[in-house]
C-alpha cells in the first residue's frame, strides 16, 4: 500500500487526518460532504469501479456536474492509479457535442466514461456522444466491497485535460500526481491559501482547468470550499455575489468577463449592501484581461469594501497545471501603457503615457509562481528574447505536462520549454500577454478554432467548390469569427438566406456567437501556391 | 382554475417575459439565432421565468430550450409536477 511519491489520494488523506471536518459545500445541490467522507467514499467508489474493471493506467472519463460525484470519482481513480478525463457537459452548441466526446474519446483511448444522474434524461444524446464505451452510472458506484489498492506512483498520470484544442485535433493534457501537486503548491504559495479564516468560492465548471485545480487548491490546503454550478452565477450573478458576500468567502477565479457580468448585475445603489472587505484573491485569468473591465469592477465594488489590491490578473494554462505568473500579494493591478502601433508592427512594447493616443494598456501579471521559470522567445527559432520585445510565452518547471495523449504534436521545444502559444514580453520582471500565435479565439474560456468553423460548413450546397476560410478578428477583448465563403448565388435575398443558414449551422454545432458570415464571389478568396487558402490574406476580403 | 386556463396563463406570461427582454419574434423562433441574443440572455431571462413561478428547471433542460414554445412548456411541465 505504500505510494512512491506524492499522489493526489495520498495527499488529501493527510489533510483529511489534520483537517477530517473541513467541508465541500455543494450550494446548489444542497449537499455537504466532510473531507473524511471525501476520503471514505473515493475509497469505497475505488473498489466499485476496479470491480467494474478499471485497471491501473485507465484513462475513464468523468461526465460530470458540479456534484459530490466530481470530485469522489477523481479521487477514486487517483487510489487505482487511473486517470480521469474531464469531458465537458452537453450545454450550449450541443448538435456538435457527440462528435466532439467521440473524438476525445478516441483521442484518449478511454473505454469507460462515469455519467451524471443529472444527463439520465439525456438518453439519446448520451448514446451518440458515449457510443463505443461502457457508461457507469455514478450513483451505481458507492458501494464497493474490501480489497487492496494498487501501488501508485508520482509521475503515473492523473488526469487528461482536454479542455484546449480543436474538435478535429483533440489536444489532451497530460498531467501526473507530480505535475498537479506541484501545481497546487505553486497556488498555495502565491497567495498564501490557508491564511485564518480563508474559504474558497469556486462556479467555474470542474471540467474546465481553472475550476479543477482551484477547488483541489482550496481542498489540499484544508480550508471550505463552496461550489455552485455555472449556471447558478450566470443566471443571476447578484445572487452569487450575495453568497459569496454572506458567506465570508476569501478566495474566488473567474475569467474576465465574469467581472463584467457582476458589475452589470448589482446597481450602485444596491453595492453598498454587500460585504466584499473579506475576499483577499480575486483570481483574474483564463481569457484576456482587460484593464477597463478590470478598473470600472475596482470603482463599482469600492463601496462595499471590495480591496482593490484583492484583484489579481494571473496568467496561466492547463498546461503548466494552470499558474504561471500571478503579481505580489497585496499589490492593486498594474498597468502597463504601450505604443500600439509599435506593438503591432514591430513586436516592441514602446511605453507610452496612458494619456497619449496610440497607448494601449496591458495588464501587468506578475512573476513566475513557484516552480515555473518562463522566457521571452522567438516563435520561428526559439531564441530568447530581451525586455519589451515580444515573443512566444515559453514556460518549463515541475508543474508542466510531459505532453500530449497520443500522436498530437507535441507542445515542447527542442530544449524543453512548453510552448503556450501565446504572444507577450517581459517588462520590470513582469509578465505582459498581448494576444496569441494560434488561430484560436477564447469566449468566456471556450477556445474556438476557425478550422472547425470552416470544416462544419464547408459541405454546403451553395458554397462553391468547398471554398471557405474562417479567421479571427478584432482585438483581444472584442473578437470574433469571421467567415468567407464563395458562393454563385446571386440574389440578395437568397444570399441573406445563406448567410443566415450558414451562421445558425455553427451556432448549433459550437455555440459559437461572435461569428460574422461574408459571400464573396467564386475564387475571390487568395491561395498559396499549392491551392490552398490563405486565411491571413482573406481579410483583405472583409470590409 | 382549470388546467387549460393555467397552460395559456404560463404560455402568455411567459412569452411576455421573454420578448420584453429579445423584443417580438415568433413562439417559434430559436431565441440564440436572434442577433444579439446570446446565451447569457437566454439563461437570464430563465432565470426571471424561475423565479416568477418558484421553480427551478435543470440545467441539461434549459440547454435544450431553443423556443418560447420550449420554454413555455418546460414551465408547465415543471409548475404541474410541483402541483402534483
Amino acid at each position: 500500500m505504500s505510494d512512491n511519491g506524492r499522489t493526489l489520494h495520498g495527499e488529501l488523506d493527510r489533510t483529511a487526518r489534520s483537517h477530517p471536518g473541513q467541508l465541500l459545500s455543494f450550494v446548489n445541490e444542497r449537499v455537504e460532504l466532510r473531507l473524511d467522507e471525501l476520503c471514505a467514499q473515493s475509497r469505497s467508489m475505488a473498489l466499485a469501479m476496479a470491480e467494474s474493471g478499471v485497471r491501473r493506467g485507465d484513462r475513464v472519463g468523468l461526465m460530470l456536474a458540479n456534484e459530490p460525484a466530481f470530485v469522489i470519482s477523481l479521487v477514486a481513480l487517483s487510489r487505482l492509479g487511473a486517470c480521469a478525463c474531464p469531458l465537458s457537459l452537453p450545454t450550449s452548441g450541443r448538435d456538435g457535442y457527440a462528435d466532439k466526446v467521440q473524438g476525445i474519446l478516441a483521442a484518449a483511448g478511454v473505454r469507460q466514461v462515469v455519467v451524471s444522474r443529472k444527463l439520465a434524461r439525456l438518453k439519446s444524446l448520451l448514446e451518440q456522444a458515449l457510443a463505443g464505451v461502457s457508461q457507469i452510472p455514478a450513483d451505481e458506484l458507492a458501494q464497493g466491497e474490501a480489497g487492496e489498492f494498487p501501488e501508485v506512483s508520482g509521475d503515473d498520470d492523473l488526469i487528461v485535460q482536454f479542455t484546449s484544442g480543436s474538435t478535429s485535433r483533440p489536444k489532451g493534457v497530460r498531467l501526473a500526481h507530480d505535475n498537479l501537486l506541484a501545481g497546487l503548491d505553486a497556488i498555495r504559495l502565491g497567495v498564501d491559501l490557508g491564511r485564518p479564516g480563508d474559504r474558497a468560492g469556486v462556479w467555474l465548471p470542474l471540467f474546465h482547468d481553472m475550476g479543477l485545480v482551484g477547488m483541489l487548491a482550496a481542498v489540499l490546503t484544508g480550508i471550505p470550499v463552496s461550489i455552485w454550478s455555472p449556471s447558478s452565477f450566470v443566471k443571476d450573478p447578484a445572487r452569487w455575489l450575495r453568497e459569496v458576500s454572506d458567506g465570508g468567502h476569501t478566495a474566488c477565479a473567474m475569467p474576465n468577463f465574469a467581472y463584467d457580468l457582476l458589475r452589470q448585475a448589482v446597481p450602485a445603489e444596491e453595492v453598498p449592501g454587500y460585504d466584499l472587505s473579506r475576499w483577499r484573491v480575486a483570481f483574474n485569468g483564463a481569457e484576456p484581461i482587460a484593464a477597463d473591465s478590470v478598473a470600472a469592477f475596482l470603482a463599482h465594488f469600492e463601496p462595499a469594501g471590495f480591496r482593490p489590491e484583492a484583484m489579481l490578473p494571473v496568467y496561466g494554462l492547463a498546461e503548466a497545471t494552470l499558474a504561471v505568473a500571478f503579481p505580489p500579494l497585496g499589490r492593486e493591478p498594474k498597468v502597463d501603457w504601450v505604443d500600439r502601433v509599435t506593438l503591432a508592427e514591430s513586436a516592441i512594447a514602446v511605453p507610452r503615457d496612458s494619456a497619449s493616443t496610440g497607448a494601449r494598456p496591458v495588464v501587468a501579471l506578475g512573476s513566475p509562481v513557484a516552480g515555473i521559470e518562463f522566457r521571452i522567445a522567438d516563435p520561428k527559432n526559439d531564441g530568447v528574447l530581451g525586455e519589451r520585445r515580444v515573443g512566444e510565452v515559453q514556460v518549463q518547471g515541475a508543474p508542466v505536462t510531459p505532453g500530449y495523449v497520443g500522436t498530437q504534436e507535441q507542445p515542447l521545444t527542442a530544449d524543453g520549454w512548453l510552448r503556450t502559444g501565446d504572444l507577450g514580453y517581459l517588462a520590470g520582471g513582469e509578465l505582459h500577454v498581448t494576444g496569441r500565435i494560434k488561430e484560436m479565439m477564447i469566449v468566456r474560456g471556450v477556445n474556438y478554432y476557425p478550422e472547425d468553423i470552416e470544416a462544419l460548413i464547408r459541405t454546403d450546397a451553395e458554397i462553391y467548390h468547398r471554398r471557405c476560410v474562417a479567421f479571427i478578428e478584432g482585438s483581444d477583448t472584442a473578437e470574433r469569427i469571421v467567415l468567407v465563403a464563395e458562393t454563385t448565388v446571386d440574389d440578395a435575398d437568397e444570399r441573406s438566406r445563406l448567410r443566415e443558414r450558414l451562421r445558425a449551422k455553427v451556432i448549433a454545432e459550437t455555440g459559437l456567437e461572435q461569428l460574422a458570415v461574408t459571400l464573396v464571389g467564386p475564387n475571390s478568396i487568395p491561395r498559396t501556391s499549392s491551392g490552398k487558402l490563405k486565411r491571413l490574406d482573406a481579410n483583405r476580403l472583409v470590409a | 382554475m382549470k388546467a387549460a386556463d393555467t397552460g395559456e396563463s404560463i404560455a402568455e406570461t411567459v412569452s411576455g417575459l421573454i420578448r420584453q427582454a429579445v423584443g417580438d419574434v415568433a413562439d417559434d423562433t430559436d431565441l440564440r439565432m436572434i442577433e444579439g441574443v446570446d446565451s447569457v440572455k437566454v439563461l437570464r431571462v430563465i432565470a426571471a421565468v424561475e423565479r416568477t413561478y418558484d421553480i427551478e428547471l435543470e440545467d441539461e433542460e434549459v440547454f435544450a430550450l431553443k423556443t418560447i414554445d420550449d420554454v413555455v412548456r418546460s414551465v408547465q411541465d415543471a409548475v404541474q409536477a410541483q402541483g402534483a
